[in-house]
């Protein structure tokens, strides 16, 4: 960016010269500084996003001391969450790695 | 007073006791009256016993691991105190046991407690091997670190290769189903089962071992701490001191080297680490004994021997040698004269009575680690038919043996015979242990020969690949391989990793497209771990109070010092559907619903596609680019010049080409771009090369300048403003695979008449939508759909759906969408009293006053308030007494 020396305004450029917007001026344009006018937003990563049904299962534990209701498969992911108050049990909450059914277990 | 004599600090020194133990015994029998000679050894002896007793020795079998929380709710899973561990700090490698390192990091951390587990965070730099989920071993760093009470049983597994581990039964391992890494908690583990053990690991390159840390400064001199002048605890009185600064000027003593209290024989401070102290060490762990002031190494190899004396050189040590015929063989002893050496491998390589592989040996650079291999193969090893054995009296000495030649991806078993520990490098790697490590004198030659007279790509039992599913027999298919070389592979589920090597390249020639199934043959072939099958489980007991646990990033494994990888997660479920896009659920999900809110929270829509839309990828992504909104940032860079009071995009081609696959030229794409902008802008363009596009402000203004550019990132070039992003996935459905887009934000109109979306299946939780669009039937079941998926979420799916559908038909009985709630239908009763009794009661009595209301007392709620029986059950009808009386009574209607 440039100012004017005469009255210190902005300056823009016309004819690869430097213009004072507001008396006028002409003045040489600072190409060694042309750069640093400059400013560039670089372009964002926006690759589609892939998935897949599991991503939010991976690294979950899993239990095979249950039985899934819905279609009887013995192994279910799980998770465990402190519904109640703190002197009751956690509650754990399956899903079946078969069909997705969820429920859920309280101790 | 008992005066400490000669004899009796012969004593004392005579007992297998620390320093530390030795001082507080000097210190006891001072304070003493007059103990003879024979009670100070009773009292020696048993202060001794009774250490040798509660010492853990470090060779007690303790298997391996720790890892974490599965298994019984709120108890995670952990490795008892005296597992061993490899762990790197600050770029230090080590194996230490978990316990102690663990207590250690707690001492004066801030510590949390979840569900019994004290946790804290652990330091900055402390890392552990890690398995990937491609099966490759890295570095990670530790998160966390915590310790719990010891349950009453723990999981002992003997694997085939003869390593073991130990750790609560809920305690997750890691093994691989169907070409995946999965955990699964210890219990569910049997004989048989694979699990993990690192062959291939990285070390960092430290070039030295400061002995400082093994040979304390209280009690050698350090020559620098002489010259630096700033010499505190000094091992022998100032006058020493005087002695040894005019010693190191004489030049009789070195600069930068470490000395006994009294003599001149020492070893540099900082001992490098390279090809040939290693040879040494290593010879030493396998042929050496120690003494007061010498070190001694047997051997009778003249090549083995030499190597030896060159060590003595390169550190001016003077040698003694004797040969001993005892009988039927000869001995052939080196003495190498010098008390640092001998206390610094007293210090780093035993401990107790046995030999160790000192922890700085897992971090130093190659050559030396190939030394050490080298010393110690050609002292304890042999070379047998097709393999290369060694063995030792020493367990911890044969396990950090096998864990050293991973370094070099050499994969060894072990076992036990005859009281001692056997390892064995297999026939596979015995050319990759002649080529990185080798062997000295004839044991050199006999390797030679046997790993020239191998075939390292033959058929192998020790590394085999579990479970690859059926990803075997669809690449042979595929690549036209016979059937009958892989059937028995597929029926066993196993095949040798050299084989699979030699299929995979094979069916790499064939198949040129890429193929998941081949994928992921390749990724199991360049695995840095050798699965090993269980043999045998046990259930053991521990004596101490905790069992320890790590917290790793990524699948959350690490690596116990047998090399066995074990798993850890304390991760909770993502309740959302799709775990990229985060989604309101639970109760503030359901209040949202039953509010009718205009637009929830966390809008989205599930996309379902049509025809090849659904199973073709690229078409599919052609929906994802009509509907996702493309702002000017995701196609290129944005240049700002005040100078010249320019906007300058730079497109760039492949996004374009990406984003509008369905035009040709690029000239074409980039003309369209200009065209939005300059309607929605109302600019001059100008294009000075084809994908360059750029315009200003019609005066030079520095304001307008970058109001243009806000303006021009929120202009949407493509797709659906309100879709801020969209997640593909390849979904499972009665119908067969079928790709499936979820959107972040929602717009249903505009979805629904995009080319390829099926508008029969497309869906988006936002019920105003759905209402507008498709009408008040489709609402309902909108409303029902979604409060009973919130509530199947949270497992409460034994909620009667008719619960939700009388909630739905109220909330649309009069064809919109109304809340329930003082804004909704309580607030539109007919009754006033039963309107006043909900909320805002005098606004509603005051309210039906002005206005003249009337209340005909049909409903409960006003019956109650003025004190009717309600017109439910018997109160519903009213009764009359007969007219006339007796036998045949009529109705009283009559």
């Amino acid at each position: 960016m440039q100012f004017c020396d005469e009255c210190g305004s902005l300056m823009h450029a016309d004819d690869g010269e430097m213009v004072c917007s507001s008396c006028g001026v002409r003045q040489r344009k600072d190409e060694a500084r042309a750069e640093s006018f400059v400013s560039t937003e670089a372009q964002t990563d926006g690759d589609v996003i892939e998935s897949s049904p599991d991503a939010d299962f991976e690294g979950k534990p899993t239990s095979d001391d249950v039985i899934c209701e819905e279609c009887g498969h013995d192994t279910a992911w799980y998770t465990i969450k402190q519904t109640g108050a703190a002197d009751e049990p956690p509650t754990r909450f399956f899903k079946c790695q078969e069909c997705g059914h969820r429920w859920r277990e309280y101790s | 007073m008992t005066e400490i004599t000669d004899a009796v600090e012969s004593i004392v020194e005579g007992s297998d006791l620390p320093r530390r133990l030795k001082d507080d015994l000097y210190e006891t029998i001072q304070v003493r009256e007059d103990m003879t000679e024979g009670q100070i050894e009773d009292l020696v002896y048993g202060v001794e016993s009774k250490y040798l007793e509660n010492r853990v020795n470090p060779l007690d079998p303790v298997g391996t691991v720790s890892a974490q929380s599965i298994g019984e709710p709120g108890t995670q899973m952990s490795v008892p105190a005296d597992e061993r561990v490899l762990v790197r700090r600050n770029g230090t490698t080590d194996v230490t046991e978990i316990g102690r390192l663990v207590d250690s990091l707690m001492e004066g951390r801030e510590t949390r407690t979840v569900d019994d587990h004290e946790v804290a965070l652990a330091p900055e730099g402390l890392e552990a091997p890690s398995l990937a989920r491609d099966e490759t071993v890295e570095w990670k760093p530790v998160e966390e670190i915590s310790r719990h009470e010891t349950p009453d049983e723990l999981l002992r597994f003997e694997l085939e290769s003869g390593r073991s581990i130990r750790a609560t039964k809920a305690h997750s391992f890691v093994t691989r189903t169907d070409n995946e890494i999965i955990p699964v908690s210890g219990d569910e583990l049997e004989a048989g089962d694979w699990l993990p053990v690192v062959s291939s690991i990285d070390g960092s390159n430290t070039d030295s071992v400061d002995l400082r840390e093994y040979l304390p400064t209280s009690d050698y001199w350090y020559t620098s701490a002489l010259t630096d002048g700033g010499v505190e605890a000094v091992p022998g009185g100032p006058d020493q001191l005087r002695n040894k600064r005019a010693a190191l000027e004489s030049g009789s003593i070195d600069d930068h080297a470490v000395y006994p209290v009294q003599g001149t024989v020492g070893l540099p401070e900082q001992l490098p680490l390279d090809e040939g102290t290693g040879f040494f060490i290593g010879a030493w762990l396998a042929e050496g004994s120690l003494a007061d002031h010498y070190v001694s190494i047997s051997s009778i190899d003249p090549e083995f021997q030499s190597q030896v004396r060159e060590f003595a050189d390169r550190f001016d040590l003077s040698v003694n040698e004797y040969r001993n015929e005892s009988g039927f063989a000869t001995g052939y002893d080196i003495r190498l004269n010098g008390t640092i050496l001998a206390d610094f491998l007293r210090a780093a390589c035993t401990d107790g009575n046995e030999k160790v592989v000192p922890g700085f040996i897992f971090g130093s650079n190659d050559a030396f680690v190939a030394g050490v291999l080298r010393g110690y193969f050609s002292g304890d090893g042999n070379v047998g038919k097709a393999a290369v054995r060694s063995s030792s009296t020493s367990e911890r000495l044969t396990a950090g043996i096998a864990l050293l030649l991973s370094r070099f991806d050499i994969y060894a078993t072990l076992a036990e015979q005859d009281g001692s520990r056997t390892l064995r490098v297999p026939k596979k790697h015995v050319s990759r242990f002649d080529d990185c490590i080798g062997m000295v004198g004839d044991r050199g030659s006999e390797l030679e020969t046997l790993a020239d007279s191998i075939d390292s790509d033959g058929p192998d039992t020790t590394d085999q690949i579990p479970n690859f599913g059926e990803a075997l027999e669809s690449v042979a298919d595929d690549a036209g391989i016979p059937k009958r070389q892989i059937n028995s592979a597929t029926k066993r589920q196993r095949i040798g990793r050299n084989r699979l090597t030699r299929l995979v390249a094979e069916a790499e020639d064939e198949i040129s497209e890429g193929s998941p199934e081949l994928d992921a043959l390749r990724q199991a072939v360049c695995g840095d771990v050798v699965w090993d099958r269980i043999e045998s489980i046990e259930t053991v007991e521990s004596d101490h109070e905790h069992v320890y646990d790590f917290s790793v990033e990524g699948l959350e494994t690490f690596t116990t010092a047998e090399g066995v990888v074990t798993h850890n997660t304390m991760n909770t479920f993502h309740y959302a559907g799709v775990a990229e896009i985060d989604v309101t659920q639970g109760l503030p999900r359901l209040i949202e619903l039953v509010d009718a809110r205009k637009t929830p929270d966390t809008p989205m829509m599930t996309v379902h596609l049509d025809g090849v839309y659904a199973a073709d990828r690229d078409r599919a992504h052609e929906v994802v680019w009509e509907i996702e909104a493309t702002k000017i940032l995701a196609l290129g860079d944005v240049s700002t010049n005040v100078a010249d009071m320019l906007v300058q995009i730079d497109l760039n081609e492949e996004t374009l080409d990406e984003r509008w696959p369905t035009v040709g030229s690029i000239d074409d794409i980039a003309g369209r771009i200009a065209g939005t902008i300059e309607s929605e802008l109302g600019v001059e363009t100008d294009r000075p090369s084809e994908t360059v596009i750029q315009f200003g402000p019609e005066e030079p203004s520095y304001r307008q300048l970058l109001q243009l550019v806000e303006e021009l990132r929120e202009i949407v070039f493509k797709g659906i403003e309100e879709i801020s992003r969209v997640v593909i996935r390849k979904e499972e459905l009665d119908t067969g695979e079928e790709f499936v887009l979820y959107t972040e934000g929602s717009n249903l109109k505009k979805v629904l008449d995009i080319e390829g979306v099926d508008a029969s299946r497309t869906t988006c939780n936002n019920i105003h939508e759905i209402h507008s669009n498709l009408g008040i039937e489709a609402a309902r079941e909108a409303i029902i759909e979604e409060t009973m998926n919130t509530l199947e979420e949270q497992g409460l799916d034994d909620v009667n759906i008719r619960h939700l559908m009388l909630v739905a038909d109220i909330m649309t009985n009069n064809g919109d969408i109304e809340s329930i709630g003082r804004h909704g239908i309580s607030g539109n009763k007919d009754s006033v009293l039963a309107r006043a009794a909900f909320e805002v009661t005098v606004n509603h009595l005051l309210d039906a006053a002005i206005h003249g209301e009337v209340d005909d007392l049909d409903g409960v709620t006003e019956n109650v308030i003025v004190g009717k029986p309600i017109k439910l059950g018997t109160g519903d009808v009213d009764l009359r007494m007969g007219a006339s009386q007796g036998g045949a009574g009529s109705s009283a209607d009559d």
